[in-house]
């Protein structure tokens, strides 16, 4: 068991899309085949989105509020695991605020 | 020298330092100024494109305009993240990028008129809304300053 970063930027610099139908790379993509493995089997995991040209908030919503929603995680437990890491804050909160929600909406 | 021309040399540069750091301040001001009016002029060209986008019947290209509006998106959250530097208030384009990507007509291509309608106006009241809070910063922090160098 040891830390994991994902860069996002290494798959792409345009993360916008919600579901796997639209298009490559998209939240739900991001989520059920990096994410949640990766968090399975680390004891801390780093979602570095820095670099992205782009971030929509379809995307920031299928993975942060999809991984609580999904019933993968608790928002306590996903503070405890996740760390996000972007320059702009306002993403990171509104990524956080995501997760809270679909908890509250559970 | 005597006592005479060291306090005329000593009020020369005291009055060179006062007038260079207002020259500087107001530089600054108007730097900001220019750099908030075109964070204003993305803003507004933003509506138009949002309508553009959310209206578009054609799959490949509502994709091109969903992308190129996510990256214009986050330009000006950029903007506002230098901006911040200098204004008084926190101001993020967090609310509008929500009310822009997260609608149906952002994700769907067949949504009715009334669906594109609605979200049209809730993005753009969101987006008029940023401006003001903007200009509200802005004269918040330099008028205020403004004052007190009176």
């Amino acid at each position: 068991m040891e830390n994991k970063m994902i860069k996002v930027t290494d798959y792409s610099k345009f993360p916008y899309r919600r579901k796997a139908p639209e298009g490559e790379f998209s939240g739900e993509f991001f989520r059920d085949t990096i994410l949640i493995p990766a968090l399975n089997k680390n004891d801390k995991v780093t979602v570095d989105l820095n670099g992205v040209l782009s971030l929509g908030s379809s995307f920031l919503e299928e993975v942060f509020g999809g991984l609580v929603r999904k019933g993968h995680y608790n928002v306590k437990n996903l503070r405890q695991k996740l760390e996000i890491d972007f320059d702009i804050k306002s993403y990171v909160d509104q990524a956080w605020k995501y997760a809270q929600e679909a908890e509250l909406n559970k | 020298m005597d006592f005479t021309n060291i306090l005329t040399i000593i009020t020369v540069i005291i009055g060179w330092m006062v007038v260079s750091k207002q020259h500087n301040n107001r530089e600054t001001r108007k730097e900001i100024r220019q750099f908030l009016d075109k964070t204003i002029l993305l803003i507004e060209s933003l509506v138009n494109r949002v309508d553009a986008c959310y209206t578009c019947k054609n799959i490949d290209q509502k994709e091109k305009k969903k992308q190129v509006l996510v990256i214009d998106i986050m330009r000006l959250d950029k903007n506002l993240s230098f901006l911040q530097s200098f204004i008084s208030e926190s101001i993020s384009a967090a609310d509008v990028n929500e009310a822009i990507t997260s609608c149906d007509s952002f994700d769907d291509i067949n949504v009715s008129n009334e669906t594109s309608t609605k979200d049209l106006n809730n993005t753009a009241t969101k987006l008029y809304e940023l401006i003001d809070n903007l200009e509200k910063a802005y004269r918040d922090t330099y008028h205020k300053r403004k004052k007190t160098t009176k």
